[in-house]
């Protein structure tokens, strides 16, 4: 017996796990988790259904219910890791290095720091800006200062372009304090073992290895190092998604980064899209900077091709490394380059295709 | 035999509780020095019947002597085995009298000098020290006299011990085993905040601490922590033995319990005293030597490195990795200072990230002293866009003289990877081989045709060859087409290799 259009909607919400309920308290949550400035309108109180009454009095004057709204979207960004505010517009101007937070507390020790840690909290979100206005913009201010950020490579053979753009970010978190770079042997073998000489082009950041046997003493050094606040950057590498990396694993890393207000990069090489705690997501790839007339067959600077996954607005962009002034700039193009740069399909198996039949599964990253 | 050295070694290790001086006599003596250490255990006598009884009940049969130079003593124990064992203490002054109605045996002589002794009448080390001195040295050479001389005690014979002495160390006996990790961790702290008295007045902090845990039926567990700065703090220290022995898991054999618990600081460094400021914390300093002690407390001291630039032209070598812990590292001390502040600048670019060993590919290229066209490395295919090159580096003929001059070029694939790749003209290193090596057999260009011969055969005889020409599409008619790859290499003439090394930014 063939179902109308109507029906057919209602089995598919069904099965999607979509309450055919129109209007009620979860969906109010929802809108309001999406970082919406303003809050939707009220119904007029005559259309409003009898579940909203009993929930709220519809005689609460309006501050009361600012209040209550600002506490259910702190709540919310506190269950979210703080994930909408990175999208929010640009909250720091260019050209200011650190957060509102770093200029009210120059210098402190790590036990005061953690004192002041729910002050953080209600701080902007701290960012470091690259430099490059297209990048800033798709990054929402710049590469988060605090936390834990994952950069993936598409293969082991880009890993030089993985290490070249961590270092970058390392020299722009550069404060005097040293780089710890937790990895296991197996991915440094794969990968290469960053190499002194070339570190120059970067600034020649002051790194520590750590290259242990096992992941798990990888990520617990990096655990480690990022409660410990004497670094300007942790860095912990990967080859493709290890059981321990994933959501709770990462979580663990993300909030103890966030507390110290330490970046943290986890840098994998193969790696697919997985569902982490990690708020964002970036895919590396390298290019080829474009010819320049004094250059010839000459290989150029060095460009990453940044596609931002994990986010609301997907976005792609590319920025130059300029080894001699030791900063990123846009890639000095001459016409070449001239293709549209669209979001790069996520190039992986849906993970949920294969229960949706059953369960109603919804995407988690 | 090594089964009874491996057995001398425990015993030795175990005798470690009487004295941190334990040098073993080989093949099957150990020598204690116990200055300053006998009154510990009641005197000279009782430390030895404890000795003798504690190893009786572990089932070695010990003869002992105490004595006042260690040649003495060896004399009194090298008899051969009576019915009594020796037990034996000889005061300073009366070795003549104990040592004298020894057999010339035990000064371990080899058997023709006894032989030749004995056919003069002389049998006890009184007959030969009643003898004149220069006649003896011109007949039977110096060293039998300096035997006699540490025999009686008249020149002092130089042990070496097994383990360092430490500089510092503390120890508790305990009546009851313990076996608990908290237990070791309590007790560690305990000793801890002794020993940091005595590094507070010598303005020392300790580079490397050892633990040894001894067990109840003997044998030894021993565990070290090094650190990237001088420490002292006591509670630091006992967190860094708790990493270590958290770490090592179950590589510790608990067994019944251990009755003696010994720290050492095993090497100190000077530590000035530092005011610190009344709002508490730290400096930064602090926290990273603290996390670099920690994580390679847990990890182990190889863990964590840093590297430091070393003036060689071999890419390889232009680097030196090293732990950041413990006193014996050139660097360790400049945890807090600069120290990549200080790499020379260099001319040419160098890759971001460098391979373990460089790893061979398999390049075409157009000419032979030009830069490839396009390389297979680890299966996949790279087609070469731009390349810098060559910069070639010759080897450091002083440390490897076979090695060939390397031809290193910069190249950047379609994709924008950027890889550093050298050529090594086997020709070259055979010629440098073949000069320094009058059999000059290895010749690595023949040996690559035969291999390549090899797969050539082997994919003509698989039947299947259309299914695995499939499989390899995307490769193969590039393969095809390569001049280098299809053009037999003339005999004799070695084609040069191609290695990848590191890849660039």
């Amino acid at each position: 017996m063939p179902l109308s259009s109507e029906e057919r909607l209602a089995t598919a919400d069904r099965q999607a796990g979509w309450n055919p309920v129109r209007v009620g308290p979860p969906h109010r949550l929802a809108i309001v988790a999406r970082g919406q400035s303003e809050a939707p309108k009220p119904p007029r109180s005559e259309d409003r259904p009898r579940q909203l009454e009993a929930a709220r009095p519809s005689s609460s004057p309006p501050r009361a219910r600012k209040a209550e709204l600002e506490a259910l979207r702190a709540q919310i960004a506190r269950i979210e890791g703080e994930l909408p505010a990175l999208l929010e517009a640009p909250a720091s101007p260019p050209g200011r290095n650190r957060d509102a937070g770093a200029a009210v507390e120059p210098d402190l020790s790590a036990a005061e720091r953690q004192a002041l840690t729910p002050l953080r909290r209600r701080l902007p979100r701290a960012a470091v800006p690259l430099g490059v206005a297209e990048a800033d913009r798709a990054l929402g201010g710049g590469f988060p200062a605090e936390g834990l950020s994952e950069i993936h490579l598409d293969a082991t053979r880009d890993s030089g372009t993985g290490a070249g753009f961590v270092l970058a970010l390392a020299s722009l978190f550069a404060d005097g304090r040293p780089v710890l770079w937790a990895a296991p042997s197996f991915a440094l073998n794969e990968g290469g073992l960053p190499y002194l000489p070339g570190l120059d082009a970067f600034g020649a950041p002051r790194l520590i290895l750590v290259r242990t046997r096992r992941l798990e003493e990888a990520a617990w050094a990096a655990e480690e190092a990022a409660r410990s606040g004497a670094l300007s950057l942790v860095v912990l590498e990967t080859l493709g998604n290890p059981a321990c990396l994933t959501l709770d694993g990462t979580r663990r890393l993300h909030l103890r980064a966030r507390q110290a207000g330490l970046p943290l990069v986890l840098l994998r090489q193969g790696g697919r899209a997985d569902a982490t705690a990690a708020p964002l997501r970036l895919r590396l790839r390298a290019a080829a900077a474009p010819p320049a007339p004094l250059r010839g067959k000459l290989v150029g600077p060095p460009v990453f091709d940044v596609s931002i996954e994990k986010s609301r607005n997907p976005q792609r962009f590319q920025v130059e490394w300029n080894p001699d002034e030791r900063r990123f700039q846009p890639v000095t193009a001459t016409g070449a380059d001239a293709r549209p740069r669209l979001p790069v399909p996520l190039d992986r198996p849906d993970p949920a295709a294969e229960l949706r039949s059953r369960l109603a599964v919804r995407r988690v990253s | 035999m090594s089964a009874d050295a491996a057995l001398l070694d425990a015993a030795a290790d175990w005798c470690d509780r009487y004295t941190p001086l334990v040098a073993i006599d080989a093949p099957y003596g150990l020598i204690l020095d116990i200055s300053g250490c006998a009154h510990l255990f009641g005197g000279e006598g009782a430390m030895l019947r404890d000795v003798v009884r504690r190893l009786e009940r572990a089932g070695l049969r010990a003869e002992a002597a105490v004595a006042s130079e260690a040649g003495t003593a060896q004399a009194l124990v090298s008899q051969r085995p009576q019915m009594t064992p020796v037990r034996r203490i000889v005061a300073t002054g009366d070795e003549a009298a104990h040592v004298a109605p020894l057999a010339l045996a035990s000064l371990r002589l080899a058997p023709e000098m006894i032989a030749r002794l004995a056919r003069l009448g002389l049998s006890t080390l009184g007959d030969l020290a009643d003898l004149p001195r220069p006649s003896l040295v011109r007949r039977f050479g110096a060293d039998l006299l300096t035997r006699l001389d540490r025999a009686f005690g008249r020149a002092g014979s130089p042990i070496s011990p097994r383990i360092p002495v430490p500089a510092l160390s503390a120890e508790r006996r305990l009546f009851e085993p313990v076996s608990l990790q908290e237990d070791i961790e309590r007790l560690v702290l305990a000793l801890a905040e002794r020993l940091t008295v005595d590094l507070a007045t010598r303005c020392e902090g300790g580079r490397r601490f050892d633990l040894a845990l001894f067990r109840v039926d003997g044998k030894v567990e021993r565990v070290g922590v090094a650190t990237a700065a001088p420490l002292r703090d006591p509670l630091r220290i006992a967190r860094l033995f708790r990493e270590r022995l958290t770490g090592i898991g179950d590589a510790i054999d608990v067994g019944f319990g251990f009755d003696l618990v010994r720290l050492s600081v095993a090497e100190t460094a000077a530590v000035a005293d530092r005011q610190t400021s009344l709002a508490g914390g730290g400096a930064n300093g602090e926290a990273l030597s603290d996390l670099v002690d920690r994580l390679g407390a847990r990890l182990g001291e190889n863990t964590v490195l840093t590297a430091q630039p070393v003036q060689s032209h071999r890419p390889e070598r232009a680097e030196r990795r090293h732990s950041l812990l413990g006193a014996g590292h050139p660097a360790s001390g400049q945890l807090a200072s600069d120290a990549a502040a200080a790499t020379p600048p260099l001319l040419a670019p160098r890759p971001v990230r460098l391979l373990g060993t460089p790893e061979p590919v398999e390049a075409a290229y157009e000419l032979p002293d030009g830069a490839p066209l396009h390389f297979r490395w680890r299966k996949a295919l790279h087609r070469v866009r731009r390349a810098e090159g060559p910069e070639r580096i010759a080897p450091e003929w002083w440390r490897d003289p076979f090695e060939g001059t390397r031809d290193y070029y910069r190249v950047e694939d379609e994709a924008g990877r950027r890889f550093w790749l050298f050529r090594v003209d086997a020709s070259d290193a055979l010629d440098a081989a073949a000069d320094l090596l009058a059999s000059g057999e290895e010749d690595f260009g023949d040996r690559e045709d035969f291999e390549d011969g090899a797969e050539d055969g082997a994919a003509a005889s698989v039947p299947e060859a259309g299914a695995r020409d499939d499989a390899a599409a995307p490769a193969d008619p590039g393969a095809a087409a390569f001049p280098a790859f299809a053009a037999p290499a003339a005999a004799g003439a070695a084609r040069p290799s191609w290695y990848m090394h590191g890849i660039f930014a």
